[in-house]
């Protein structure tokens, strides 16, 4: 069937009615032609949302005296193509309402139902007396009620049929241009003003109505009003305008686009026009035409002869603009131009007056029909901090750093920051707009707290305008730094910094601004930007003789300097702004200065005895300001400290300093955050020096999942998460799991192309730790040397990373058989590890045993067994003589007293670590296996074959569980005492078994070069010895 | 029309208009006189105030029933609605004004997004077309059969004249590009889309176009009728000659072909964002939920 069928045919077709075989037909035909599926959608009206259509039966009109929700129905004032409207009771309130009963229906219709729920309990929070007021909302039946304001008049559309001089007419528009001001400034886009929306009451009221929601309906049926309901359609001739129309519509939305402020202004402006001059500006025989001409900006000549004042006339003009950016940029100021001028006068005045000082909120009391449009004004302030522009620039500069993850980081950035500004926007007009009822003190403290935010949030775009590659790296941080915006509105007396008396306030405004920004660095992580600021903002500060704000800038200046590794010169800093803080009694800049001290004193400079007395400082302070009022600093405080005691070696109050954080945390933070995450850290920290590694992996691999979810999966800030389950791994003996993570985390700086941190270094030493067990030395050399230069740099001499490395060389030169060097190696970073932590530090136990291997290797057994019992006496001092980690101590221990032919004094020492480590982390451990060995090594050293083997066999047995060893050479040791002690029972069998196990000594030790040449030469004589019998 | 009319007037009445096959069919029809009495009830409750007399009304009826199938057609006949079209056709003033207040007046919300100065030249022709006789022929309402509603057959009526006055006129599209119209119907008006920025909508309308222009004719069509047009699942199994569940699968096939295919396009347009990817499929899939939510409602 090529040819469209009848009229009479499609109707049959979508009754059903055909035969088969013409339906058939008729179906083929329409399949492929889109105009016949065009036409049947007419004509099965399923299109059409609401409406007395056959196929849609409407629902039974309400009784009176039904119930909805808790309103009761009266009468039925008429029914609109929106729904049915009825004139009830509210008895709870004894007032009359109207209600209305909206019925979405068509596709979508849950979604649809959604939307108006949410559209009316937005519009319901608005109170204006040129806005239908919105009581209550919710669900009837299949359908939702409003129940609103009972308004008895007309409609703007018929009191337009008749000409009104223009004075009166800029009257009744003025009024309902303040309430759509008014909704704008709550957030609200009315989406189609037109003069049918707009009520007239009997008493000369106007009331914009149905914000939002008749374009949600997409139906442009007149509205309900008393007046218009049931009244005639008038037959022919008016048929156009009860169908609605377009000409209102700003042209963006003729395009699809959406609807903003600016789209209610050009509606506003094209229906006063109309009032004006009884003509609509733009006409145009399509859709097409009609957007072309307003695209012309072609009006149509008034129609009547008006004298309208040509100021009014300019304005309108402009308020029709076909770009919105050439429109006034909100209702507010269009209302001005509007408004007759004796009443600008006066406007500007109080626009003035509210610049120059709070009190402008009490001079424009009484001016309430101006306050709608001033607080519009003064929200709009946030346009020149996050504007499209400016996003846009943003954007641009993110793109332009080439980083790999700049597109992810700047989408997580853009909407974090897009969801603070229209938070502010709403708070901040909520807040002007109560200025009238709240006490003004209270409502000052919020919008002052609010606009401190804004300096925040300016801070922050500027910085991301000129973002560079710490700054794409760091935006997951900028976006948390954040301050709430909530707070200000609910305890603003907590949140608002100390203000100065008013003859100062301008200026320290203009600094706490700078200020702001140089935060911004601060956590951007551009260390010279930031001080830039704050350098110029020292001078400014003293001169202006104002403590809190010199407080804060010391505070931030020291920050910087602390983050920027430069911590002698940030504690000088930090010193001064604690003393500002302390005589302008700013609690909350001491708490900060406090706790950034824990951390450049006790750990970046290692003075462990001060840190002592900055730690109770800073709980006092953390107390006096209050633990749950500052959530921020209180887990701030737990991190400090527990990664404090950790440095320091005392375990036991690390954990329950990270515990106590981690609980914090967890009870006020959402599941992901960074903080969190921090402190899941510090707990894997923790239970890794305790040797409790799976723990620690789980701890680590738990923080790890939460930083890739919040700073994007290429962060390099996720190198030190992967380093810490890297060891993990490692100590587990999951050689290539750890392996891969440090690859990882190495791909990510590559790619990343970051500047090199300590976290890389400590990347690299992990990598270089890895190859070097897996004899591969040479390759690990550079690393280590790369891996110094950083600590050296950013940290100096002596701190406890640069001596890491050190010792990890001194291994390197150990393993390669060079004991002198290592000697050397080792001593240096004891002298530089005393030097940082005084002389008796637990942290020396490392060098110490490394020396000590050295030394027995160089067969000088009397100083290895001093420099161990040295380390084991720093250790049970520090941690008890119950702590785990005596046994990477005992077990050289008992080495040397083999090799000093001192059998019984070894087992004792493999004893003792048997039974740490059985405590700690179970015999089923790489601990474990090598303190079988140790003790199976003692046992045949006393002849005691018998008791060796079953030790030596499960010790193998751990190491070989998951297939090969995670060290060879310490595997190749334990199987070669097993041949021993099996070669010692006599019996063929297990002499067989005996060279079996010797074969895979070799076989371990062989390929390790070097490292692995002095025991393969035992495993080799032990052979050749007892072969040759 | 008065309520005291003796058993079996209905049926004389109708007679009186019957060639002679149709008395031999229509007599042999049980229950004629109660269905017929039933259609004459119905039309005088829904039009009160109309004049025509009934006899006028049955001869109108009668010439509507097609030889062999008077019984089938009189049980689904729209008897208010047929009383209606033949009241107009008789130019009674009355029946006019109803016509314009109960059906012309729903026509433009049938006729989607047209100008409207284009919806009254629609509005104008079809009244014209339908309400004016010329010397010979009757009014062109008195074609309706009342097999279906009479708003149904007058919104065809008025799509097609649309379409002619397209044609004629040539500057306004009637229906928008199906492609286009497939990216409106998974993706706007959605909150989800709304968050969206401009690019990705872009992107997201381009890879919908090439994903629909890909799909089998039928599927495109089913999904064009039911999404764009908004047929719901018991009109398309009648107009399918299926069952109402048949059709459901159907729809449901091919939208599944569809998203499955729009994950694959956009998997490999978004290899390297995959934050973008990520909402993206977000948005397509709740569409999905939705659509399935009504289908199974």
């Amino acid at each position: 069937m090529d040819a469209c069928p009848q009229e009479t045919t499609l109707s049959d077709f979508l009754a059903g009615v055909l035969s088969d075989e013409n339906r058939s037909l008729v179906m083929a035909h329409v399949e492929h032609c889109a105009d016949c599926q065009w036409v049947l959608a007419a004509g099965d009206g399923a299109r059409a949302l609401t409406g007395p259509s056959s196929v849609l039966p409407l629902p039974p009109p309400l009784e009176r005296g039904t119930q909805v929700s808790r309103y009761v129905v009266r009468e039925r004032l008429g029914a609109g193509a929106m729904g049915v409207v009825y004139a009830a009771d509210d008895p709870e309130l004894g007032r009359q309402v109207a209600i209305k009963l909206l019925r979405p229906e068509g596709r979508q219709r849950e979604d649809l139902r959604q939307r108006l729920l949410r559209e009316a309990q937005a519009l319901a929070r608005l109170s204006h007396v040129n806005v239908v007021t919105l009581y209550d909302v919710g669900p009837h039946g299949d359908g939702i009620f409003l129940a609103m304001e009972l308004i008895e008049g007309t409609t703007l559309a018929e009191w337009m049929r008749t000409p009104h001089p223009w004075p009166e007419v800029l009257r009744v528009f003025l009024a309902a241009g303040r309430g759509l001001a008014a909704a704008h400034a709550a957030g609200l886009v009315h989406r189609d003003f037109k003069p049918a929306n707009t009520l007239l009451g009997r008493e000369g009221r106007v009331c914009v109505t149905d914000f939002g929601i008749a374009r949600l309906l997409h139906q442009d049926d007149a509205p309900v009003t008393p007046a218009s309901l049931d009244a005639p359609t008038g037959g022919l001739t008016r048929t156009g305008l009860v169908l609605g129309t377009p000409a209102y519509l700003a042209p963006e939305l003729l395009q699809g686009q959406r609807a903003d402020a600016r789209s209610d202004q050009f509606s506003f402006c094209v229906a006063l026009y109309e009032a004006l001059h009884g003509v609509r500006p733009f006409q145009g025989e399509t859709l097409k035409e009609l957007a072309e001409s307003i695209q012309r900006g072609q009006v149509h000549p008034p129609e009547r002869e008006v004298k309208v004042p040509a100021r009014i006339r300019q304005a309108v003009l402009r308020g029709m603009r076909a770009e919105p950016s050439e429109r006034f940029p909100s209702m507010a100021s269009l209302l001005e131009t509007l408004t007759p001028p004796p009443r600008r006068v006066l406007a500007r005045v109080v626009a003035a007056a509210a610049v120059a000082s709070v009190l402008g909120a009490l001079i424009a009391y009484g001016v309430t029909h101006r306050r709608e449009a001033r607080c519009e004004q003064e929200a709009d302030k946030l346009a020149a901090v996050w504007s499209p522009t400016r996003r846009e620039k943003a954007r641009a500069a993110f793109l332009a750093t080439g980083s790999p993850y700049a597109t992810a980081a700047w989408e997580r950035i853009a909407s974090a920051l897009d969801d603070y500004a229209a938070q502010w926007h709403t708070l901040r007009t909520e807040a002007c707009l109560a200025a009238n009822h709240d006490a003004p003190e209270r409502t000052w403290q919020t919008t002052a707290c609010l606009d401190t935010r804004l300096w925040q949030l300016a801070a922050m775009t500027a910085v991301l305008e000129q973002a560079d590659v710490q700054t794409v790296q760091n935006a997951p941080q900028m976006a948390v730094s954040l301050e709430g915006l909530t707070s200000c509105r609910d305890s603003p007396e907590l949140t608002s910094r100390p203000q100065p008396p008013d003859a100062l306030r301008p200026r320290v405004d203009a600094a706490r601004h700078e200020l702001a920004r140089a935060r911004a660095h601060l956590v951007a992580g551009r260390v010279t930007d930031g001080l830039a600021v704050t350098s110029a903002l020292r001078e400014e500060a003293k001169q202006l003789d104002y403590k809190p704000l010199e407080a804060e800038v010391l505070l931030v200046h020291g920050e910087l300097l602390s983050r920027g590794d430069r911590p002698k010169e940030a504690e000088t800093f930090l010193d001064q702004a604690l003393w500002a803080a302390e005589a302008a009694r700013d609690d909350e800049t001491a708490a900060h200065a406090w706790l950034e001290l824990i951390w450049v004193v006790g750990e970046s400079l290692s003075r462990h005895e001060e840190a002592e007395k900055l730690v109770q400082h800073a709980r006092a302070a953390v107390e006096r300001l209050g633990r749950e009022r500052f959530p921020d600093i209180t887990e701030t405080m737990h991190l400090r400290i527990a990664s404090l005691r950790d440095q320091q070696g005392r375990l036991d109050e690390a954990e329950q300093e990270a515990r106590q954080g981690l609980e914090f945390s967890r009870r006020r933070n959402a599941p992901d955050s960074l903080r969190t995450a921090s402190l899941l850290h510090e707990f894997g920290r923790i239970r890794f020096v305790q040797r409790r590694f799976q723990e620690a992996l789980e701890f680590h691999l738990q923080a790890l999942e939460i930083r890739k979810r919040l700073l994007g999966p290429d962060n390099p800030s996720l190198m030190a998460s992967y380093e810490r389950v890297a060891s993990a791994y490692s100590e587990l003996g999951l050689r290539e799991e750890s392996t891969n993570a440090l690859r990882t985390a190495l791909a990510i700086q590559d790619a990343a192309s970051a500047p090199e941190t300590t976290p890389l270094a400590t990347v690299l030493m992990s990598l270089a730790i890895d190859l070097r067990t897996q004899g591969r030395l040479e390759e690990a050399r550079p690393l280590l040397e790369r891996a110094r230069a950083i600590f050296e740099r950013a940290r100096g001499p002596n701190h406890v990373t640069v001596v890491q490395v050190l010792t990890e060389q001194a291994i390197l030169h150990g393993e390669a058989g060079d004991h002198v060097k290592t000697i050397d190696l080792t001593t240096e970073a004891l002298e530089r590890i005393q030097r940082a932590m005084g002389p008796s530090t637990p942290r020396a136990n490392h060098p110490l045993t490394i020396r000590a291997y050295a030394y027995l290797y160089s067969g000088r057994y009397a100083e290895a067994r001093g420099d161990l019992l040295d380390a084991l006496k720093r250790l049970e001092t520090a941690h008890g003589p119950g702590t785990a980690s005596l046994v990477q101590v005992l077990l050289p221990l008992a080495e040397v007293a083999m090799a000093a032919r001192a059998p019984k004094e070894a087992m004792e020492h493999c004893e003792r670590a048997l039974g740490l480590t059985e405590k700690a982390q179970g015999l089923e451990s790489e601990d474990g296996a090598s303190v079988l060995s140790c003790a199976g090594e003692a046992h045949l050293a006393l002849g005691a074959a018998e008791k060796a083997v079953p030790l030596l066999e499960r010790a193998r047995a751990i190491q070989t569980r998951r297939g090969e060893p995670s060290d060879p050479w310490v595997a190749g040791k334990t199987v070669f005492a097993l041949a021993r002690a099996l070669w010692e029972r006599r019996s063929p069998s297990d002499r067989t078994r005996a060279l079996a196990m010797a074969d895979e000594a070799q076989g371990r030790l062989k390929p390790l070069g070097p490292r692995g040449k002095d025991d393969l030469d035992k495993v080799l004589a032990w052979r050749r010895r007892e072969t040759k019998q | 029309m008065s309520d005291e009319q003796p058993p079996g007037t209905w049926v004389a009445l109708l007679l009186r208009h019957a060639s002679r096959e149709q008395r031999g069919e229509w007599a042999g029809i049980e229950g004629l006189e109660e269905l017929l009495r039933q259609h004459v009830d119905a039309a005088r409750a829904a039009w009160p105030t109309l004049q025509l007399p009934a006899e006028t009304f049955l001869g109108h009826l009668a010439r509507h029933l097609p030889a062999g199938k008077a019984l089938e057609m009189l049980r689904i006949i729209h008897g208010a609605d047929l009383y209606l079209a033949c009241a107009c056709a008789t130019g009674e003033p009355t029946a006019l004004r109803a016509f314009e207040q109960h059906v012309v007046r729903h026509v433009p919300g049938r006729l989607g997004a047209l100008s409207p100065s284009m919806v009254d030249e629609v509005l104008q022709v079809l009244r014209e077309r339908l309400l004016v006789g010329h010397e010979q022929t009757p009014p062109r309402i008195g074609g309706y059969a009342g097999r279906g509603p009479l708003l149904t057959w007058v919104g065809i009526t008025a799509a097609r004249i649309a379409g002619e006055l397209v044609e004629r006129n040539g500057r306004e599209v009637l229906v928008t590009e199906p492609q286009e119209a497939f990216a409106r119907m998974l993706a706007t008006s959605t909150p989800e889309h709304d968050v969206l920025r401009e690019d990705t909508r872009q992107l997201l309308g381009e890879v919908l176009q090439k994903v629909v222009a890909s799909l089998p004719e039928q599927e495109r069509a089913l999904l064009r009728l039911h999404h764009f047009h908004g047929f719901t699942m018991d009109r398309l199994a009648l107009m399918y000659g299926d069952s109402r569940s048949g059709i459901a699968r159907k729809v449901a096939h091919a939208r599944e072909r569809l998203l499955k295919r729009v994950h694959t396009e956009l998997a490999t347009r978004l290899k390297e964002d995959p934050i973008t990817l990520e909402s993206l499929l977000g948005v397509v899939r709740s569409q999905l939920d939705l659509s399935i939510q009504r289908m199974l409602g």
